[in-house]
């Protein structure tokens, strides 16, 4: 609660006037009423010492102020200054009170009021409590009817401030409430707070720390001034934001000129009476801050690096781990943490490459805020946890971490070192054992299209294709062409073949008998050899030419089933058998050679004819 | 054929073989300038040759410059050109993992599997080829069957030819199906970034579905300005011409 002393203006006591020091308050009152007891001197005075107020509980007071009327009678002028000093109480039990005077100081000397006596009488026990109850809080409820034009807006006032109404976004920036007044101010109560709508806010101000006051002079006014909230916010958006006003309600003291009237009126008494008379009132009154805009910048697009996320301030990097060598299944741990003021809340986990065979975990995100004047800071550490499953060296590749720094307008990019890792084979027991069915599909860390083809690039003409092409056609005829070509000739040669034999056989009868008788003509020259050779020449020769066939088919057997084919009598058939075999037997055997011949030539001749004739 | 190409080329060009050409293009492709060995391949193209290593490489350079569908379109004209090329496939399939329309394909009679089985065996002009040299044993063969006079070389030769006739039937067939596949252009790749597929060509008629650029689709039928596609989960309507390109 906030209250402080009106000092009242200075003023001296009008020359001539006696000084004045009353005391009033009611004769007769309730037990549990609240009823009022006012001290009035009509000079300015100090070091009011009120009396022991026993058998009454005072429920507030002192209360000081001070009223000056003027009166024109008859043209005479005249001021009148009062200064007074009231106080609330109430009686606790039945009785009679007796109050002593209170006393003053005026010009140095010192003066004493008159002093009171107060009946107290039976009040209703409910009353009695009621009065107790509201006497024990210390708000007291506005009873009266004054209006609130009394107090203006320049009386008391919240306004708000923001410490930059042109952040870029994710910069924040620090908004204050604070109560401006000139008047006693009691009991603030927030009613309606903005919401904040494109901010991410957070209060500054612990919870229950005493809010400090300052004097301020405005326009030549004195006021108190407090700071009531404290937030940071973080706008999430670009363009332009309002932060929507703050709504209060509080208890004003008001002073309210006291009614002179010289009439006697029952109501004016009933108005007039002491305890609504009071200089002093508290009326509630409803307070709005200043609506605030903020305009917020975007962040620049260039120069914008590719692992920025969103990191707005003014931060510090490290990174560690904790072991570089370990086996298989053993775990470590990279630490990352970043330090500073600006959005840390809001900084998501840096993206860490872990090689391809590391069991990888969510990072463990701890963090520090500090809630400051000039808004959050601190720090947040993220520990990421991997596990190698298989031996080997590895890399990790350096950490980046990027944020923009809004008060030299560029963005910063901090990298990790990079770190070589060394995993050796652990312990065969305990760790995994890989049998057969636990074998992994090789893991495709990226896909591409294969690489361009580099000749021999097979060109064509394009629309040009083999099939119903003329050439196609052509070849296609080829082969039959070929065959009509070669049945022609086959015919033809076959054709010729038959004539040849066909002449043949016509002829075979003259080139027999032209066989024989060359025959005759080696019988006669005694050429012995070869009148058995044109013998067997001529008979051989007949049925090779007449049956066409060729020499090396000839034979006995042949000879035989030829004529056999052609129906010539068996006669016949044996005649020229016979004939055949006396001419190898009268080759070789000796004996009467001329005779021999000449039979054999007979024989020839006659086989031929049978044979021509059955032939024919 | 490409002797005589290389010929007409080295007199009228200066020395700019497709060959030539193909060189530089990848050696730009190599230095990741992609723009410059775009346009080297397109010129290959512009001289009016194909094969299906310039399809390909362009389709990879296209895919560099991240230009999905493009490459999509160059991949699917080699793979038409040429199969069964690995390459090929396993990049096309990269690259539709790129495209947004996820389209689950109808699965395939058997029979119809059976003959796409055949059917990507070889490229059209293989195909002719094998049915002439089929062609060329039947004739042989019925040479060898009405000249012969030995009843065993005819039964051989009838048999054999047999198997022949069977064998010309089927690689003229699929000769003449690959061959009028790949003439026609029957299938497209969409290059709007998003369409609206409507069920009849006009605008004003109903939305069906949307497809994106990098997907396949088969043609139907063509009217004014508008095409009737058929996308892989069989699903049917209308698109403008102007967002589509042939295959």
């Amino acid at each position: 609660m906030i209250t402080f002393l009106l000092l009242a203006g200075p003023f001296r006591l009008i020359a001539g006037e006696q000084v004045s020091f009353t005391g009033s308050a009611r004769r007769e009152v309730k037990v549990g009423e609240q009823f009022e007891i006012v001290y009035q001197v009509n000079a300015k005075a100090r070091n009011f010492i009120p009396p022991d107020f026993k058998g009454l509980t005072v429920l507030t007071g002192p209360n000081t102020s001070s009223s000056t009327s003027v009166e024109i009678i008859n043209g005479k002028m005249s001021q009148s200054y009062t200064l007074t000093y009231s106080f609330i109480v109430m009686a606790q039990k039945e009785g009679s009170i007796d109050i002593a005077p209170a006393h003053v100081n005026v010009d140095g000397k010192k003066y004493a009021s008159n002093s009171l006596h107060i009946n107290v009488v039976k009040g209703n026990v409910a009353t009695a409590r009621q009065h107790a109850q509201r006497a024990t809080q210390r708000n007291s409820r506005p009873e009266s009817t004054v209006s609130q034009q009394n107090i203006s807006n320049k009386d008391v006032f919240v306004r708000a401030t923001v410490n930059n109404k042109k952040p870029y976004l994710g910069q924040q920036v620090v908004v204050t409430y604070r109560i401006y007044t000139r008047v006693p101010v009691s009991n603030l109560a927030i009613q309606k707070v903005s919401s904040f709508k494109g901010f991410w806010s957070k209060d500054l101000l612990a919870d229950n720390a005493s809010l400090q006051q300052h004097n301020e002079t405005i326009n030549g006014q004195r006021y108190v001034v407090a700071t009531i909230r404290k937030l940071a916010l973080i706008p999430q958006q670009s363009g332009k934001l309002s932060i929507d006003p703050m709504e209060l309600d509080c208890n004003v003291q008001i002073r309210i000129q006291q009614k002179r009237s010289n009439a006697s009126d029952p109501f004016d008494d009933f108005f007039n009476d002491p305890f609504f008379n009071q200089n002093v009132r508290n009326i509630k009154k409803k307070l709005v801050s200043n609506p605030v805009n903020i305009v917020v910048k975007p962040l620049p697009e260039k120069g914008k690096p590719t692992c920025f996320a969103g990191a707005v301030g003014n931060f510090s990097f490290k990174s560690s781990v904790d072991k570089t060598n370990l086996s298989t299944n053993d775990a470590l741990t990279l630490s990352i943490s970043v330090n500073g003021s600006g959005n840390i809340e809001l900084i998501d986990p840096p993206k860490v490459n872990f090689p391809p065979d590391f069991e990888t975990y969510d990072p463990k995100i701890t963090s520090h805020i500090n809630k400051g004047k000039e808004g959050v800071s601190g720090s947040k550490k993220f520990e990421y946890l991997a596990i190698p499953r298989n031996p080997g060296d590895f890399i990790i590749k350096p950490v980046r971490f990027c944020f923009f720094n809004p008060h030299d307008g560029k963005y910063h990019i901090f990298h990790s070192d990079t770190l070589h890792i060394h995993v050796k084979k652990g312990k065969g027991s305990g760790g995994i054992v890989y049998s057969g069915n636990m074998q992994e599909d090789i893991r495709f860390l990226g896909k591409d299209i294969r690489h361009i083809k580099e000749g021999p690039y097979d060109f064509k003409k394009v629309n040009h294709y083999f099939f119903g092409s003329t050439l196609y056609i052509a070849l296609a005829f080829l082969p039959i062409l070929l065959l009509v070509i070669v049945l022609i000739v086959w015919k033809y040669l076959e054709n010729r073949k038959a004539n040849v034999s066909l002449l043949k056989n016509r002829k075979a009868k003259k080139v027999a008998r032209q066989r024989l008788m060359k025959a005759q003509k080696m019988k006669k020259s005694n050429n012995d050899t070869g009148f058995y050779d044109e013998i067997a020449q001529a008979l051989w020769g007949y049925i090779a030419d007449k049956f066409n066939l060729p020499s090396s088919d000839l034979s006995m057997d042949t000879v035989k089933e030829v004529l056999a084919q052609k129906k010539v009598n068996d006669e016949t058939i044996k005649g020229f058998i016979d004939t055949l075999n006396n001419i190898e037997f009268a080759r070789f055997a000796p004996g009467d050679a001329r005779g021999k011949m000449e039979n054999i030539y007979s024989e020839a001749l006659q086989a031929i004819m049978q044979a021509e004739k059955s032939l024919k | 054929m490409m002797l005589g190409m290389l010929l007409v080329f080295a007199l009228t060009t200066n020395a700019s073989t497709p060959d030539s050409l193909m060189a530089k293009a990848n050696a730009a492709y190599d230095h990741q300038l992609y723009d410059s060995a775009v346009n080297t391949y397109q010129q290959i193209l512009k001289m009016g040759v194909v094969s299906p290593a310039l399809y390909y490489n362009l389709g990879n350079a296209y895919f560099r410059k991240k230009d999905v569908p493009s490459a999509i379109l160059y991949y699917e004209k080699a793979k038409k050109l040429s199969p069964n090329d690995p390459d090929i496939l396993y990049n096309l399939n990269r690259a539709n993992t790129m495209i947004v329309d996820k389209i689950d394909k109808v699965p395939e009679l058997f029979l119809k599997r059976w003959w796409n089985y055949f059917y990507n065996l070889f490229d059209a002009d293989t195909w002719a080829a094998l049915s002439l040299i089929s062609f060329a044993m039947l004739v042989l063969m019925v040479g060898i069957f009405v000249l012969s006079h030995r009843r065993g070389t005819r039964k051989l030769s009838f048999f054999i030819g047999l198997i022949f006739v069977l064998l010309t039937l089927l690689s003229f067939g699929l000769a003449s199906q690959r061959t009028y596949y790949t003439k026609k252009h029957s299938e497209a790749i969409v290059f709007t970034p998003a369409v609206t597929v409507k069920s009849s060509p006009s605008d004003n008629s109903v939305d069906l579905f949307v497809v994106h650029e990098g997907t396949k689709i088969k043609i139907m039928d063509e009217v004014d300005n508008w095409v009737k596609i058929k996308i892989q989960n069989g699903s049917i309507g209308w698109l403008p011409q102007s967002s589509l390109r042939k295959i």
